[in-house]
């Protein structure tokens, strides 16, 4: 498996486009930032959030139940998976009994973690996307490049192609517009056609049981009411304590997400369809586990609003794909190593460390810390190559010996003083591929000595 | 400080001093163990952040300070994560640590240098990320702020004559040194370089000003590569500038 270092290399190879990513996904950024200033205490209500958060997880047993508890009363069927195959058991035998054979899904970061499509596909199911960026790379057979925008790595003239190859549109037509009436027709034909409606839950509120899905397509509501069952796939943590807990995230939000003052749709289901069944699968799938850990709970207060993505230089210019996780950028990055450090341990050093990521997070994960606790443990779990722990070692060794350190430093200077630049260039790995080391001047004792024998 | 940046070291000891403070080396100091914290390498780290507490605690002064925002983001942020937050020992030392411009401002209130600087030159800011969002030496944009105030690297330059700061577009974007970062994230850690050296380009500028220079030996090693030309001095080197006259 390819590591974040290698793929953002291979990102990187065409410029032009990394650039254009850059670009596109910092301007979502700026957006932001013009947004939440229309709000008047926007710090103020990122605290907010971030306590709410912080209170419902250090609680959420007795949220989880009363969640159950309300839903039930409404008619509504709560189930509980405790990980990925459970959960897309549950689905599959919900669909079976139903003998759907046709699955329609809304956007939902949950069902891309248990790969719920795959299960489904695989069982003969047909699963179709219905969110226009996530259909797209379902044509491609690709994975979400970002939380909130999936197909933000593809230029229109490559959507164009994709649905010229899938849905027959006019070769080298890359209008946006003209593609997006195109998937509408090619989605009302799915729409229609399916037994089974499955989406994602953005809040679940345990005061009354009812579900909140915001998404900007209208497409989730048609998912969750046009066909006879409905499946929700809920994170438990994703359940707030009330109603009125609600606004402080919805203000948040979107304003977070893409500078927008909220999603297009905010939808409140409470109830089966008339005649339907509604059925919300509570997925654990390690977040107890999470839970159970001081730093790294902190994780959960996550909104998935993608705001870290978006703020993060080197998700801007290594890409989604670049991250081996389903979920890339700082928050995945802060979630993956935890899950299994052996597959994911690079991702906490896809990082300059430079802080961003926690400034702009509207619930204050303090994400640059998850991701140098991380790397603390990612050592630890000897995760890093032999060779650089004994360069480590060395150097530390020095460190901690101010004698050696002092003999180090001036064989460094006579050294460099001594061989030409070019050469030690070569020898620098990493650095020297792209940068110069410094010029060598007189170091800080030399000139501290010159300035005493002076006087 | 000691090998690749003498000139800042010095300049800050010579600053310091002619405001009046008297100044103390610690002879025994090496490196304050950020390399290997932001490495991981936490046993390595855990010593040579206890050898530094030690060093620098028993050493019968005032106020430790260093012309390097990220080695006291170290200090101030991370030292708990080794030594925990409740270390009477540590607290004491921490709360007597700053950062130059932190110090000059803060605790000492400069308002104006007791000698005509003087830098006829056009310059513009970096700030390297710790210093920014740990030290907050300047508003972060990330923070939703009605009004800003102006940084401290900004303020302290104000005070010599003759300078020009040229404003950024985007001057909190990181340059992509970030320690190992740079060696391990080559490839991306070069694009970021060049764009930020690139904002430095549109600002007209030709020399960069910053409070630490961790992130010029990165920046640095990029312009002279990549032969854009740039000049590049710690705040402290500028704020010399005159005083010998």
């Amino acid at each position: 498996m390819k590591r974040h270092a290698e793929l953002a290399e291979d990102f990187l190879k065409d410029k032009e486009k990394a650039l254009w990513h850059n670009d596109s996904v910092w301007s979502v950024r700026k957006k932001r930032d013009q947004l939440a200033l229309e709000i008047k205490d926007f710090e103020g209500l990122k605290d907010l959030a971030s306590e709410i958060k912080l209170h419902t997880l250090t609680h959420l047993d007795e949220y989880l139940e009363a969640f159950e508890k309300n839903a039930l009363a409404r008619g509504i069927k709560v189930h509980w998976a405790k990980d990925a195959k459970e959960c897309n058991e549950i689905v599959y035998d919900i669909a079976r009994k139903n003998g759907a054979k046709n699955v329609i899904k809304s956007k939902s970061m949950l069902s891309e973690e248990v790969h719920l499509n795959h299960y489904l596909e695989k069982k003969g199911l047909e699963v179709v996307e219905t969110d226009l960026g996530e259909r797209i790379i379902q044509f491609e057979k690709q994975t979400p490049s970002h939380i909130v925008l999936p197909a933000i790595h593809l230029k229109r003239e490559e959507v164009g192609s994709i649905f010229h190859k899938n849905i027959g549109t006019p070769k080298g037509n890359g209008n946006p517009t003209f593609l997006t009436h195109a998937a509408r027709a090619h989605l009302r034909e799915k729409f229609l056609g399916a037994d089974v409606g499955i989406s994602g839950v953005n809040y679940g509120v345990a005061e009354t049981g009812e579900i909140v899905v915001c998404t900007n397509e209208g497409n989730a509501d048609l998912t969750m009411g046009l066909p006879k069952v409905h499946i929700a796939l809920m994170g438990i943590e994703k359940v707030v304590p009330k109603l009125e807990h609600l606004s402080v995230f919805t203000t948040l939000l979107a304003r977070s997400a893409t500078g927008q003052p909220s999603t297009v749709y905010t939808t409140h289901i409470a109830a089966p369809r008339k005649g339907g069944e509604m059925h919300v699968v509570l997925v654990d799938n390690d977040r107890s586990k999470f839970l159970g850990d001081e730093r790294l709970y902190e994780a959960l207060k996550c909104i998935r609003c993608g705001a870290c993505l978006n703020t993060c230089p080197v998700y801007r210019y290594s890409g989604g794909h670049s991250y081996n996780y389903i979920i890339p950028g700082p928050i995945g990055s802060a979630l993956a190593p935890f899950r299994s450090y052996k597959n994911y341990n690079d991702m906490a050093f896809a990082c300059s460390l430079c802080a961003s990521c926690s400034g702009v997070c509207p619930v204050k994960i303090p994400l640059d810390r998850l991701l140098f606790h991380h790397r603390q443990s990612a050592v630890q779990e000897k995760a890093v190559s032999k060779l650089e722990k004994l360069m480590f070692g060395f150097v530390s060794f020095s460190m901690l010996h101010p004698s050696m350190w002092g003999l180090l430093n001036k064989s460094a200077l006579f050294f460099m003083r001594l061989v030409p630049m070019k050469l030690i260039n070569l020898f620098s790995m990493g650095w020297g591929k792209y940068r110069d080391l410094p010029n060598v001047d007189k170091s800080f004792s030399e000139l501290i000595k010159e300035r005493k024998e002076k006087r | 400080m000691e090998v690749f940046y003498g000139k800042a070291s010095l300049a800050t000891y010579l600053l310091l001093e002619k405001l009046g403070i008297e100044v103390v080396l610690q002879k025994n100091a090496s490196c304050c163990g950020q390399i290997q914290a932001n490495r991981g390498c936490r046993d390595d780290a855990e010593k040579i952040v206890k050898k530094f507490a030690d060093d620098f605690s028993n050493m019968d002064v005032d106020y430790v300070v260093s012309p390097s925002g990220s080695c006291v983001s170290m200090i101030r942020e991370t030292y708990p994560y080794y030594l925990g937050k409740g270390n009477d020992d540590y607290l004491k030392l921490k709360n007597k640590t700053f950062e130059l411009c932190e110090f000059l401002l803060d605790v000492l209130k400069i308002e104006k240098l007791p000698y005509d600087a003087s830098a006829p030159k056009e310059v513009s800011v970096h700030y390297n990320c710790h210093a920014l969002r740990h030290l907050h030496l300047s508003q972060r944009s990330e923070q939703v702020l009605k009004e800003r105030r102006e940084g401290k690297v900004e303020r302290l330059l104000n005070l010599v004559s003759d300078i020009k700061i040229l404003p950024l577009d985007n001057p909190d974007e990181c340059c992509g040194f970030g320690g190992t970062f740079s060696v391990k994230e080559a490839a991306v850690s070069n694009v970021m370089g060049l764009s930020k050296l690139k904002q430095h380009q549109d600002s007209k500028s030709k020399c960069i000003v910053s409070a630490d220079v961790s992130c010029f030996m990165h920046l640095a090693g990029l312009s002279s590569r990549n032969k854009l030309g740039f000049e590049f001095y710690h705040v402290a080197e500028i704020l010399t500038w005159g005083m010998g006259k």
